[in-house]
């Protein structure tokens, strides 16, 4: 659950998001929407740690302030970038085994196939991610940002560079995690037929 | 399993399948041994072990930076920030894995500075290699203090050893270079160099580890 109240955050003279509100509940999904450079990333980015905010009234993601408690955030927040970092050099297995040691979580060759099999990526594990496809990147990607269980997803434009088949896989994880209460915020320039609500981001602001 | 630990041998893989930063760097420390050993004459330079720290300073910024910047390019960065470990673990594990790097690189420049200048410390190589395994300790430090800070900046690559080396040399490598040249020449500054260098070591890296925790 998201809530952010008069939010603020600019680069340099460059105010991008004025006065912002959001309210993000449980098991909703919403979709931003807005022309390049309106501050989509940036908001997705500011909420999940990575950007700080200038100011704000209130900024908090289950009810933890997304300042005063970074660690309690990052482990709440499932994170997919535009273009999901990856080590070439390891498997995809060993990516996502990386991902899972670092936040101390299971690890397990077992269950990390599992994973990978929640996003089609099964029999490519053992392939080096240098050898990935983008569309098999942006699987891999939204695999790590969904495997240590949070509570809340922010996605930077999901579906870039996936077919068909991806599409589908990656929304019906979205449905299944909608069902187990997670909330999800994710931009996109496309229609998106399963999500409750749709907002524009325009001039800093949501509408 | 430790987040330190996981971040050191992600490095390790990450290195060893490319050897990108290890054999590069070493072919540098060659380039600059080897210049170095035919372009100056005079005797007493060429008996002390300056020459050898230089080479590792200067290769073993280079490689760090390269790493740094490599993680910065590719994104990579990214999941580390966003993992829910605190900053001094992702310092520490980062500092441990360019360490380890750091070591071989040495061992390297070591066996490459032996060939070339013969063995200046005779009975004490030993004593000398473990010297320069300390040393490395501090190098690494500060190399992954500034290269957190300076990477992220326009010309980041080169602004890492701009701000790393005034910082080392009258620190780390001066107490070093005391140390290692003691070993030569059999003076009695060897105890009183090391500690030093011990002490220069154990305030980088604590001091590293603070600030990167309270810039969060």
């Amino acid at each position: 659950m998201i809530k952010l109240h008069s939010f603020f955050k600019s680069f340099g003279s460059k105010k991008v998001l004025r006065s912002l509100d959001l309210i993000l509940d449980s098991g909703e999904i919403i979709v931003l929407k807005g022309t390049n450079g309106s501050g989509k990333t940036t908001l997705l980015r500011s909420i999940c740690t990575l950007d700080k905010p200038d100011d704000y009234d209130v900024a908090a993601l289950d009810g933890y302030d997304i300042l005063s408690f970074p660690e309690e955030i990052r482990s709440r927040v499932g994170y997919l970038s535009h273009n999901p970092p990856f080590y070439p050099e390891l498997t995809g297995l060993e990516n996502l085994q990386f991902w899972l040691s670092l936040n101390s979580l299971n690890s397990s060759e077992s269950s990390v196939r599992e994973i990978l099999a929640k996003v089609g990526l099964v029999l490519f594990s053992d392939d080096l991610a240098g050898h990935y496809s983008r569309g098999m990147i942006q699987r891999l990607g939204f695999a790590m940002s969904i495997s240590h269980s949070p509570t809340t997803l922010l996605l930077d434009e999901p579906f870039t560079g996936l077919d068909d088949a991806g599409c589908k896989i990656i929304e019906n994880q979205l449905l299944k995690m909608k069902e187990a209460g997670c909330s999800i915020l994710l931009s996109s320039h496309d229609p998106i037929s399963f999500s409750d609500k749709t907002l524009t981001l325009e001039n800093g602001a949501l509408s | 399993m430790n987040p330190i630990f996981v971040l050191l041998k992600k490095e390790f893989k990450v290195e060893f399948r490319s050897l990108q930063g290890i054999v590069s760097s070493a072919m540098l420390a060659f380039m600059i041994l080897m210049s170095l050993r035919f372009s100056i004459v005079e005797d007493s330079i060429l008996q002390s072990s300056g020459l050898l720290w230089a080479s590792i300073l200067l290769t073993g910024l280079g490689l760090i930076t390269h790493i740094s910047t490599r993680e910065l390019e590719r994104g990579t960065i990214e999941i580390m920030k966003l993992s829910s470990i605190s900053r001094y673990q992702l310092f520490l594990g980062r500092m441990c894995g360019y360490l380890c790097l750091l070591w071989i690189l040495s061992t390297v420049i070591v066996l490459i500075h032996y060939i070339l200048f013969d063995n200046l410390f005779t009975n004490n190589f030993v004593l000398a290699y473990l010297v320069i395994l300390v040393g490395c300790i501090g190098i690494a430090a500060v190399g992954t203090l500034a290269a957190n800070s300076t990477t992220p900046m326009y010309g980041g690559w080169m602004l890492t050893s701009l701000f790393s080396i005034p910082l080392l040399l009258f620190t780390v490598i001066e107490a070093a270079i005391r140390c290692t040249d003691s070993l030569i020449t059999g003076s009695s500054d060897f105890e009183l160099a090391l500690m030093l260098l011990i002490l220069y070591n154990a305030v980088f890296v604590s001091g590293g580890a603070w600030l990167t925790e309270i810039s969060d």
